[in-house]
């Protein structure tokens, strides 16, 4: 049996769809085999939110008169992008000012989708058709022409375990690590997480409508770092990081409930996203994937204190007990990343679907089928 | 001179005998005042150092280097759990287990008792909604 994205489409449009969350199904699946499964369902909904520090978005400011040329801007003092035409500028969740650490790009982002007032300073030389040379205004969501997040890469498919075998207490994008090993970190949604669901890509490319910050968005392209290299478990499951997506969709739309911005110690700001695909069964492949549990769900462990040294392999089921076990040591392990945000998001993708307020679309261009990371060459370079 | 402090013990330094030592090694009297603390759990003292300036500068010292937390009287830690997210990261770090995430509903949960006011949730919540308050 196999089923279209127009079968499934017909039936969101009508109310009939059956829909379930990554988790649900994966309960289920524990009784029933791949082949049920499909017969039963229509659409999987995932849920990620985590700190993705490649996230941002563009601005529009608008004209004031005399105009500017924009080359140097701040807004809430922390400098951002000055490198787009006149009065445009690309907001980086990192974006930061060195002397106020705890609030950067990811924090703005957060404020404009809350409609706060920021304040907003620019620079220009002066040319002959920008002739203003600097402005200093408030501007919110309302004001902004344009606000629209769009990230190179986020969601990633798996990610590492974090620990920390030195003397010293290490502060990292994931989290406090404390001193030989007395913690670890770790930070996917396991089974509910997006690209775990469907580790191939094969439902999910350019163009994928997606749950993005509360609102609907759109998967851009595949996302930097974009890795179909990494070694699979026997269930296909891909052992560490290795896919992403670019993300693209209205900030103006965004709820603070899934856009926060964020700062970790001696690293830097950054921004929690919520993210959610649906992935639509249209085979018993697929329905075989959204079926994957966390015990299934395998990843790396690395030294964050040393270079990020591969320590062993664990799994999400581990992972979430509270405690792994690594060379006969037990390692208090504690999420990075909200499940409870997650389902949330699961959940609230659903009931779009259900409600019939949010079909799927089927991938304008697939993902890379082939496509690995090159790390930086160090190269001597003549002065 | 006499200065009155809580040091604060993650369960596994219960097991040690720091007392017997800041006593016999540093020359200071000690008076505990109040002992909340139960081996293999562990807990507060709240008391008094007493002895020259520099003796309880490195008993002090002494201490902090082996993990127990010394804190002026009265400092809690606040959590404006409004706007937590929930994610984890300051169960990560927390020794006391004192703050705690997991299943079924995977929301934060403070147990204040157990805090040791080691100030880690402080550095480590990426919202920044640990503070530390100093009411007697
Ligand atoms: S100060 Fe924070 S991290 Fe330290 S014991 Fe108390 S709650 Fe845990
Ligand atoms: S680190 Fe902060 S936001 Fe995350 S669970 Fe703890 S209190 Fe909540």
């Amino acid at each position: 049996m196999t089923r279209s994205y127009q079968e499934i489409n017909e039936k969101i449009r009508k109310g009939t769809a059956v829909v379930m969350t990554a988790e649900e199904v994966s309960r289920m699946a524990e009784e029933m085999s791949p082949r049920e499964i499909l017969k039963r369902v229509d659409v999987v909904t995932t849920g990620t939110f985590g700190a993705m520090c490649s996230s941002g978005a563009f601005l529009n400011f608008g004209h004031p008169s005399p105009s500017i040329r924009m080359e140097r801007i701040e807004l809430n003092g922390v400098p951002v992008s000055g490198g787009l035409a006149a009065v445009d500028t690309y907001v980086g969740a990192t974006d930061c000012n060195p002397a106020n650490p705890n609030y950067g790009g990811g924090h703005i982002i957060e404020d404009i989708v809350a409609g706060k007032d920021l304040v907003l300073e620019a620079w220009g030389k002066g040319t002959d058709c920008y002739p203003r040379k600097h402005v200093k205004t408030i501007v919110n969501r309302d004001t902004l022409n344009e606000a629209v997040l769009c990230s190179p890469r986020n969601a990633y498919q798996n990610y590492n375990v974090a620990t920390n075998t030195t003397d010293r207490i290490k502060y990292t994008y994931m989290g406090t690590l404390l001193p030989h090993m007395k913690n670890a970190s770790y930070s996917s949604a396991g089974e509910l997480s997006p690209l775990l669901n469907d580790p191939e890509c094969r439902t999910i490319g350019m163009g994928t409508r997606i749950f993005l910050g509360g609102t609907q968005g759109y998967v851009a392209w595949n996302g930097t770092q974009f890795n179909t290299t990494k070694p699979t478990n026997e269930y296909g499951i891909p052992i560490g990081n290795a896919r992403t997506i670019a993300t693209i969709g209205n900030l103006k739309d965004m709820s603070t409930e899934f856009v926060r911005g964020a700062a970790f110690e001696k690293y830097g700001t950054t921004l929690y996203m919520g993210v959610g695909v649906p992935i639509p069964l249209l085979d018993e492949d697929l329905a075989m994937r959204v079926s994957i549990r966390n015990r299934q769900i395998e990843t790396n462990i690395q030294d964050y204190g040393n270079g990020y040294t591969h320590l062993g392999t664990t799994n999400y089921e581990a992972l979430r007990s509270g405690c792994i076990e690594l060379n006969g040591k037990k390692i208090r392990t504690a999420p990075m990343s909200s499940l409870y945000k997650a389902r949330i998001i699961a959940a609230t993708l659903k009931e779009w679907i259900e409600r019939g307020e949010f079909t799927l679309t089927e991938p304008v261009r697939p993902m890379p089928s082939v496509s690995s990371v090159s790390p930086l060459k160090i190269v001597e370079v003549e002065e | 001179m006499e200065k009155k402090v809580v040091l604060s013990f993650a369960p596994e330094l219960t097991f040690r005998s720091f007392m017997n030592d800041i006593i016999r090694d540093y020359n200071i009297n000690i008076n505990i005042i109040k002992a909340d603390i139960e081996i293999a759990k562990g807990g507060k003292l709240l008391v008094t150092l007493g002895g020259e300036e520099e003796e309880i500068a490195a008993a002090e010292k002494f201490l902090t280097d082996n993990g127990v937390v010394i804190n002026p009287m009265g400092s809690t830690i606040k959590l404006n759990k409004e706007r937590c997210i929930a994610c984890g990261a300051c169960t990560s770090a927390c020794p006391s287990g004192a703050l705690t995430i997991g299943a079924p509903d995977w929301t934060l949960n403070f147990n204040p008792d157990k805090c040791i006011i080691c100030k880690l949730c402080v550095k480590s919540c990426p919202m920044k909604l640990f503070s530390v308050e100093f009411a007697e």
